[in-house]
């Protein structure tokens, strides 16, 4: 997958540790804004320990078609993570607000953290949806839907290193960037493709409908990272000087 | 009694005008709170009046020579044109009302130093263009080092604030250094009041001002004229407190009102000079042309105030 090609390469330059050293160094001076940093960096752990989740639930729908009481564990999971992603954004939040924190780009932070919170929410959506309506998804469709949650997890990974690079200093957003809006297409066009097929097949037209609904939440995942993507770039154009 | 009032009063109003130039671009880009700021603008002013405020008020002072009543009335008329303007809500030079006021004097007993003066009006002309190079060339050289500094954005925006705080705090010290001068310079010239308390005595009343009664300028200041980001906030700071305080050096006491406008105006040429509302310039602008007139009007006023007599009907 190209996506996750790009991912890989990105990953190097994004790694939390690089600036260990440097939070380290200015332990004391920026004692505040590095609590508020680690909590971003925990609330997007969760968000992805949501994605994980998510995904191993997806691999078992696809194995067994339908819903069995392994993949309700896993809804429950996932639900669970993004339940502390909220509570953790919810401290953020309060942080920022009760101590005054970057007052200029306070409401940026909060805006991009809303948006990257739409993605664990999304993941309980998917799963959620196909629990409640018992949604089968016949083998013929099985290859659309899998490359369609494996670009929505890529694009999901690839807004990680985007937050990270808001986290640290002198990162190249504009890249990461354009490798989220690369997944993000190649998303829609497995989306295009998959509803078409849906709608090709002798399916009963009510599962057709229920099938389709599923690959457009699906498709929202990529979309939600964009926009993340999309105004951490723009942040990061309004704080050059 | 009457002169220490007119030295209150007068310390009073710039406090209150003059607040604005100091904290009023660090409030309004919200990195700052406005109490936060009140209360150091008026402790570093204190200080600044009470250790470098000499210098000024030997040159006002040696502007003119003058009795206890034409000081006492030169002091209430500056007061009262600070005070209007600050009624509307402009951000104006002190020292310009105290001029106006002396050339009111002038008017009447044809004695002014015109060597003096011209070294002050220099000073009006040199504040806001100095501060406005100043600014350009202070945000393009910190712009560099700003972009070069390997901290995140969290960060950076700490480093901001404390900047802002500290360039804040040097402001208000400049300010005490440079304008306790306006305040009682002229009750030292007539021998009213000693250097030293002449100087605490004006920063103290200063700060009083800055502390009952000046938000409105400040968001003239801050808000009506151009709308900085927290880093240009600081660079018009820093270019403000620089002017300010070698002028202080020099021993002319000039306007924070037109170093932090003349630095405003570098960053708004910087940025475009559409992002600076022209309505405000020519109101702050017309503002200063204004003072010394008012000064001087004022002056003229009070002293045919206080030389009416009764005259019974004979």
């Amino acid at each position: 997958m190209p996506c996750m090609i790009v991912n890989a390469r990105f990953r190097h330059l994004c790694r939390p540790e690089e600036g260990a050293g440097m939070t380290s160094m200015y332990g004391l001076l920026f004692r505040k804004q590095n609590q508020i940093v680690e909590l971003i960096r925990e609330f997007v752990e969760q968000a992805m320990l949501a994605k994980d989740n998510f995904n191993r639930a997806m691999d078992l729908y696809f194995a067994t078609g339908k819903c069995c009481p392994d993949f309700d564990f896993l809804v429950e999971q996932t639900h669970e993570a993004e339940a502390r992603s909220d509570d953790v954004k919810e401290k953020i939040e309060r942080l920022l607000h009760e101590k005054g924190l970057i007052p200029e780009f306070r409401a940026d932070v909060v805006d991009i953290l809303d948006h990257v919170d739409d993605v664990p929410d999304q993941f309980d959506r998917v799963l959620y949806a196909i629990q409640t309506q018992n949604i089968s998804l016949p083998p013929a469709f099985v290859p659309d839907f899998k490359n369609l949650v494996s670009v929505s997890v890529d694009a999901c990974e690839l807004m990680r290193d985007c937050v990270e690079c808001l986290l640290q200093a002198d990162k190249d957003v504009a890249a990461i960037r354009r490798s989220i809006d690369q997944c993000e297409n190649q998303g829609d066009h497995i989306e295009r493709r998959a509803i078409m097929r849906i709608f090709q097949s002798e399916i009963p037209a009510i599962e057709k409908v229920l099938l389709k609904d599923l690959v457009m939440l699906i498709g929202d995942i990529a979309d939600y990272t964009k926009e993340v993507g999309r105004r951490i770039y723009i942040l990061s154009i309004k704080r050059r000087v | 009694m009457l002169g220490l009032l007119a030295v209150v009063f007068m310390g009073w109003s710039l406090g209150s005008n003059a607040a604005a130039n100091l904290f009023g671009v660090a409030v309004f880009s919200r990195m700052v709170r406005f109490w936060t700021s009140a209360l150091l603008a008026a402790c570093f002013v204190i200080l600044g009046a009470t250790f470098q405020g000499e210098p000024g008020i030997q040159t006002l002072s040696g502007l003119t020579a003058l009795g206890p009543e034409k000081a006492l009335l030169c002091t209430v008329a500056a007061a009262l044109t600070v005070t209007v303007m600050t009624l509307v809500r402009l951000p104006i030079c002190t020292a310009q009302a105290v001029v106006g006021a002396l050339m009111g004097i002038a008017l009447l007993q044809r004695h002014l130093d015109w060597g003096q003066l011209e070294k002050v009006v220099a000073a009006w002309l040199g504040t806001p263009t100095g501060a406005m190079v100043l600014a350009i060339v202070l945000y393009k050289l910190m712009a560099r080092i700003y972009n070069r500094v390997s901290l995140n954005m969290f960060q950076k925006d700490a480093l901001l604030r404390t900047g802002l705080i500290l360039t804040g705090c040097y402001c208000s010290y400049a300010l005490g250094a440079n304008n306790v001068a306006n305040v009682t310079g002229v009750f030292v010239g007539s021998g009213q009041l000693d250097l030293a308390l002449a100087t605490f005595l004006g920063g103290c009343s200063i700060a009083f001002g800055i502390l009952t009664f000046s938000r409105g300028v400040m968001e003239t200041v801050g808000r009506r004229l151009l709308i900085l980001d927290p880093f240009s906030a600081l660079v018009v700071m820093m270019a403000e407190a620089l002017t300010v305080h070698f002028f202080a050096l020099v021993g002319v006491p000039v306007s924070t009102a037109h170093a932090v406008i003349g630095a405003m105006l570098g960053i708004g040429l910087l940025k475009g000079v559409e992002t600076v509302r022209l309505r405000t310039l020519s109101q702050v602008l017309a503002g200063w042309f204004l003072t010394p007139a008012l000064g001087a009007g004022f002056f003229l006023l009070l002293y045919f105030l206080a030389h009416l007599r009764f005259v019974p009907d004979v």
